[in-house]
């Protein structure tokens, strides 16, 4: 007979289909009791092979199919994709449409990050702040459908800018939501900031040291709570981004709690962003004169925007042809993920729960 | 001696003159056997109903909290919800795995559910609602209430899963370390009360509930009893977000709604627990003793459910550390108060 | 910053379409100098297929400028080997398995080179331009000690 006393690892299979994975991510685990000993993340259940699909579509017609990538903040994606299209025309987007691209994906992102909020909060145990996240992120999905009919699926960028004007009563309509919306974010933090437990299930786990951050190419919130002061609206202000006033928060402590801290500070930046954006914006042209046929010239061309997650990067290589030659897509949860082992080093299991919440995955964008 | 349900019901058959008719043609132990079932059936019947909206009560409490509207369309404000849940669940496809060891799967249910049960007999529901008065009444509650444990241990190993293994894991070591101080600060309202037996208990918190003189008693049991009845923030033996659905992950139909009834039951009878030791139990002023229970039950079971909605679930070995390093001494320290104070007057 | 690196390689050059090639060999080479510079940031690494060749495009970056560099190494279509850059950054492994998953480019000296996106158990290389796309493939899954539980 076997010594019971023996620690045995057992192999476990976190996903595809598990609560905590956020979509079809699978994590395959080594336990020891409670303790995690290996971490090892499997992906690609939900390859829709986009990139492949890009080859055989138009430039206008790649639009849509950006929508799905990260699904929870769709304009971001538009908007990396239309604008790394512009650079390969050379196209100057007007005035007016840059301000609505700057809101749009401002609001996109605080939209993400309530999703984030809400679906991490019940990683943790917490239900509360799920249906509190989602009162507010419907009435930004109401803004947006009342801009472009869609609540999701956006389609709205259009390559030389975007495709509907404000329509009557939205200003009012986005101001009301911009000055309610401080209250109800001071809503969450009441729940969540200092509440012992919350604190004990986060602060301290998940530590992603700077120096790993950096060697995994991690961007967004988790590489700014690993103290790295990286955002590329910032760095290379993309846009109109370099006219407005605000900050990038950073926080040294490394681990989910800190990730918690950046992401509501963000959303507070964004609406800032939002806020002056609205009460600068000029009138015109929301499109730019672009050719009936969109066939750029032979070259190349990476761009790259901060959507909510991190890093979003558009590889473009033209052939002169009306299609894409190859179009490779940057996604940031990508290299995120791929950073999840040296989170998750001798982690609990419900550490690990509470890491890959952190992580803020969106399973549409790492797949692709 | 209290009167109990038997006895009352034995006085009231005997002014209406049914009961001398019975006893000339039966003999007294059938008439006590038949009598004692009734009862039973009537409590089980009760307790039934209570659980069924027990379920409803927590969908109303939760949504109110998470400003929804909960179940609106079975019923008048979704009032007959718990029945068409009921339904759906019993006739439902019993579906289980091939790898199962059949036995122990198919008795986990009944093991969780009978011991909560039986707990209804030794609580005093009023005045003279009361099945048995045992003299070792808190020690027969406290031994009892912590079997369903062994069902959903029992549960856990029979699926032939890994995460309800997990769970099963996760339960048994997470009832040595609460169990202990739970038992250590009942001892303080032992000492208070000088009886073993619950109506004894209740009848010396005439004027003044325990949850004044035992404070820091109150609160150990309390929190061991959150720990007891697997709610946030100490679900880990479901902790849906970690081990899928924990000791339950591979039931459901029938054996399922068993554990599902069971857990509503236990919730009930935790809050007339808590009533009886801390809360001076049936004692109150004008209102009839059953309704001052009631009332005082339902406060505790909707605080249970108020905790529920608002705080995140805390981690397996934080609660350990939590049983082990903090409510343990404090239940020593609290007996050694009370008996200090005891000595001493 | 092209110039600085043009300079200390003399087996780098500029295309007359503006790319900066680099040997396969010496990629190893060019990138420890980059990140030595500051560029510690590897973005993305992605494959191409063209008619004669295929390439693998570096985008590397810096976390503390907004400068950025593209490199792009060609290699043959026959024997698409290059090492890889797993010892300076980590995060290459998976971008590195997904050239490999796509293009079934092959890197020396990768920890795990294994298909990353795609079932293991995938015939061909979908991106290149050769994979037809009526192409029938069967896919197994396995349970984590590889057994395999399920054929679709």
């Amino acid at each position: 007979m076997s010594d019971i006393r023996k620690v045995v690892e057992i192999p476990i299979n976190m996903g595809p289909a598990h609560p905590a994975t956020h979509g079809v991510l699978r994590l395959r685990l080594k336990l020891e009791g409670e303790i995690v000993r290996e971490v090892d993340p499997v992906i690609g259940y939900l390859h829709r092979g986009i990139e492949k699909l890009a080859e055989s579509l138009t430039y206008p017609q790649f639009i849509p199919y950006t929508d799905r990538l990260d699904y929870a903040g769709s304009m971001l994606n538009n908007l990396g994709y239309v604008k790394a299209v512009e650079e390969l025309l050379g196209i100057e987007v007007p005035e007016r449409a840059e301000y609505l691209r700057v809101m749009t994906t401002e609001l996109s992102r605080i939209a993400s990050h309530l999703v984030w909020l809400s679906a991490w909060g019940l990683d943790l145990g917490a239900m509360a702040p799920f249906f509190y996240c989602f009162r507010e992120r419907e009435e930004i999905l109401n803004i947006f459908e009342m801009l472009c009919g869609a609540r999701i699926t956006f389609s709205y960028m259009r390559i030389g800018g975007v495709s509907k004007d404000m329509p009557e009563g939205f200003a009012d309509r986005l101001q009301n939501f911009l000055d309610i919306f401080p209250e109800k974010l001071s809503e969450y933090e009441t729940i969540l900031t200092e509440n012992e437990i919350f604190l004990a299930r986060t602060v301290g786990v998940g530590i992603l040291p700077k120096e790993d951050a950096i060697d995994y190419g991690v961007t967004g919130p988790i590489a700014r709570a690993s103290g790295l002061e990286y955002d590329t609206r910032k760095i290379e202000p993309y846009s109109i981004y370099d006219r407005f006033d605000f900050r990038i928060p950073v926080e040294h402590g490394c681990d989910v709690y800190s990730r918690y801290l950046i992401r509501v500070e963000e959303m507070k930046q964004s609406m800032k962003i939002v806020q002056q954006a609205l009460d600068k914006i000029p009138e015109g042209e929301i499109m730019a004169k672009v050719p009936k046929k969109i066939k750029p010239e032979p070259g190349r061309v990476y761009s790259r925007v901060e959507g909510s997650k991190g890093e979003l990067g558009f590889l473009i290589i033209s052939d002169g042809s009306d299609k894409p030659y190859r179009l490779r897509i940057r996604s940031p949860a990508y290299s995120n993920v791929a950073a999840l082992p040296v989170m998750c080093e001798n982690a609990k299991i419900a550490d690990v729960v509470a890491t890959v919440g952190s992580l803020d995955i969106c399973l549409g964008e790492m797949d692709r | 001696m209290t009167t109990t349900m038997y006895d009352s019901l034995v006085g009231i058959l005997s002014q209406l003159g049914v009961y001398q008719i019975l006893s000339g043609f039966l003999p007294e132990i059938v008439i006590r056997i038949m009598l004692v079932l009734a009862i039973a059936g009537v409590v089980a019947t009760v307790a039934s109903l209570i659980l069924a909206y027990l379920t409803w009560l927590e969908r109303k409490v939760l949504s109110d909290i998470q400003q929804r509207i909960g179940p609106m369309r079975t019923g008048p404000h979704g009032l007959l919800q718990p029945i068409a849940d009921g339904i759906k669940l019993l006739v439902k496809e019993d579906v289980h795995p091939k790898t199962i060891d059949k036995w122990v799967f198919l008795l986990a249910p009944i093991v969780m559910f009978v011991p909560v049960v039986v707990v209804l007999a030794v609580i005093p529901f009023g005045k003279t609602l009361v099945m048995t008065d045992l003299s070792v009444g808190i020690v027969f509650l406290l031994a009892v209430s912590s079997l369903p444990t062994l069902g959903i241990i029992m549960a856990s190993w029979a699926q032939n899963n890994k995460y309800a293994v997990l769970a099963g894991l996760r339960r048994a070591a997470e009832i040595i370390s609460y169990e202990i101080s739970m038992v250590l600060a009942a001892i303080g309202v032992v000492l208070l009360a000088g009886t073993l037996s619950l109506p004894g208990i209740v009848e010396a918190q005439t004027g003044l509930p325990y949850i004044i003189l035992q404070p820091l008693g109150f609160l150990i049991f309390f929190i061991g009893l959150l720990a007891d009845l697997g709610r946030i923030p100490f679900d880990f033996q479901e902790s849906e977000s970690e081990l899928v659905a924990g000791y339950t992950t591979e039931y459901s139909g029938m054996k399922f709604s068993f554990f599902f009834l069971a857990e509503y039951l236990e919730l009930f009878v935790a809050g007339g627990i808590l009533t009886t030791l801390y809360l001076g139990g049936w004692n109150g002023p004008f209102l009839p003793s059953w309704l001052w229970f009631a009332i005082k039950t339902f406060i505790v079971i909707w605080v249970i459910l108020w905790i529920r909605a608002t705080l995140p679930r805390v981690r397996i070995d934080q609660l350990l550390d939590i049983g082990w390093k903090w409510l343990l001494p404090l239940a020593l320290l609290n007996i050694a108060i009370t008996g200090g104070v005891l000595a001493v007057m | 910053m092209s110039e600085e690196l043009l300079n200390e390689f003399p087996h780098v050059v500029k295309s007359e379409d503006g790319l900066l090639l680099v040997e396969a060999d010496q990629i190893i080479e060019v990138c420890t100098f980059l990140k030595n510079k500051g560029f510690d940031f590897l973005e993305a690494i992605s494959g191409a297929d063209f008619e004669e060749y295929l390439e693998v495009i570096y985008n590397i970056a810096s976390y503390s400028k907004p400068d950025r560099v593209m490199l792009t190494v060609r290699i043959s279509k026959d024997n698409p080997i290059l090492p890889t850059v797993t010892s300076l950054w980590h995060g290459a492994n998976w971008h590195e398995r997904e050239a490999y998953d796509m293009f079934g480019i092959k890197f020396k000296g990768h920890p795990k080179l294994a298909r990353i996106l795609l079932p293991d158990s995938w015939d061909g290389y979908p991106l290149l331009k050769s994979y037809p796309l009526d192409k029938e493939q069967k896919v197994e899954l396995e349970d984590e000690t590889g057994v395999e539980i399920c054929q679709i």
